[in-house]
């Protein structure tokens, strides 16, 4: 072995425990910068990398019709999508539409229940991918009465 | 901020019921100060880890659309008594902070 594919080797090997330590570390990609800060839902999707999302009732989408204050909007997901991996929230009049996007391993439930601000009455969307890289979503409608984003509280 | 987070957990059926309510701001960068009239910089939390057994089985990726003082509710399977949970999260300016629980 010459110099040269020695320190190749010892390079690759580098790379490799790195990649390891990272992959043991962290099994979800790095915060999106990028899709968080889109401001308009098309980019939103694009950046996440939502290609032919697929109309479902296999998510079920629990939201109020009629939210009174858009700065606390109960939401509950459950998926009932074989392989479910992530679980994206949108909503499409906010500043930024993504609001949230959930990793789940073999030993979490593909459920989840949070609070999120809407701005004013718009679209919510919730979009599932699965471990094929497959993509599937639903929608509802959510009025707002007082909305939740630049308000004095 | 490591005592900022409160916890429930619950167990029936080998489903944990795991739900958290994190003291934080999350400020939007929209909103104004009642005094200055000046913006308030943007200010939330970004990630959220689950442990189970110093196993990482969650990850969670929040923005500033997350409701102040943010709530969350998850469930895990297969888990015992006893077992350990760890919650651990970071915000945008550098903030952190961490729980644990155990399964009852």
């Amino acid at each position: 072995m010459n110099q040269y594919s020695k320190r190749f080797f010892l390079k690759n090997i580098v790379v490799l425990l790195c990649t390891i330590g990272l992959s043991l570390k962290s099994f979800a990609a790095k915060w999106n910068k990028e899709a968080f800060n889109a401001d308009n839902l098309s980019q939103s999707f694009e950046l996440l990398g939502v290609v032919n999302a697929q109309q479902t009732d296999q998510i079920e989408l629990k939201v109020p019709q009629i939210a009174e204050n858009g700065t606390i909007v109960p939401i509950e997901i459950f998926s009932s999508i074989p392989k479910t991996q992530n679980i994206y929230i949108l909503v499409d009049k906010n500043p930024s539409p993504l609001t949230a996007s959930f990793y789940f391993s073999a030993k979490t439930l593909p459920f989840l229940s949070t609070r999120i601000k809407m701005r004013e009455s718009s679209k919510l969307i919730v979009v599932v991918k699965t471990q094929e890289h497959k993509f599937f979503s639903t929608q509802r409608e959510v009025k707002v009465t007082i909305g939740g984003c630049g308000e004095e509280e | 901020m490591a005592d900022k987070i409160r916890t429930r957990v619950t167990l029936s059926g080998g489903i944990l019921d795991l739900k958290m309510l994190i003291f934080h701001p999350m400020e939007s960068g929209l909103r104004k100060d009642a005094v200055t009239k000046k913006l308030i910089p943007r200010h939330f939390i970004d990630r959220l880890e689950i442990k189970l057994n110093e196993k990482l089985v969650m990850e969670t990726h929040l923005s500033r659309s997350v409701s102040r003082n943010p709530f969350l509710h998850f469930r895990l399977k297969n888990t015992n008594s006893g077992d350990i949970i760890k919650i651990s999260w970071t915000d945008n300016m550098g903030d952190s902070g961490k729980t644990e629980a155990k399964v009852p």
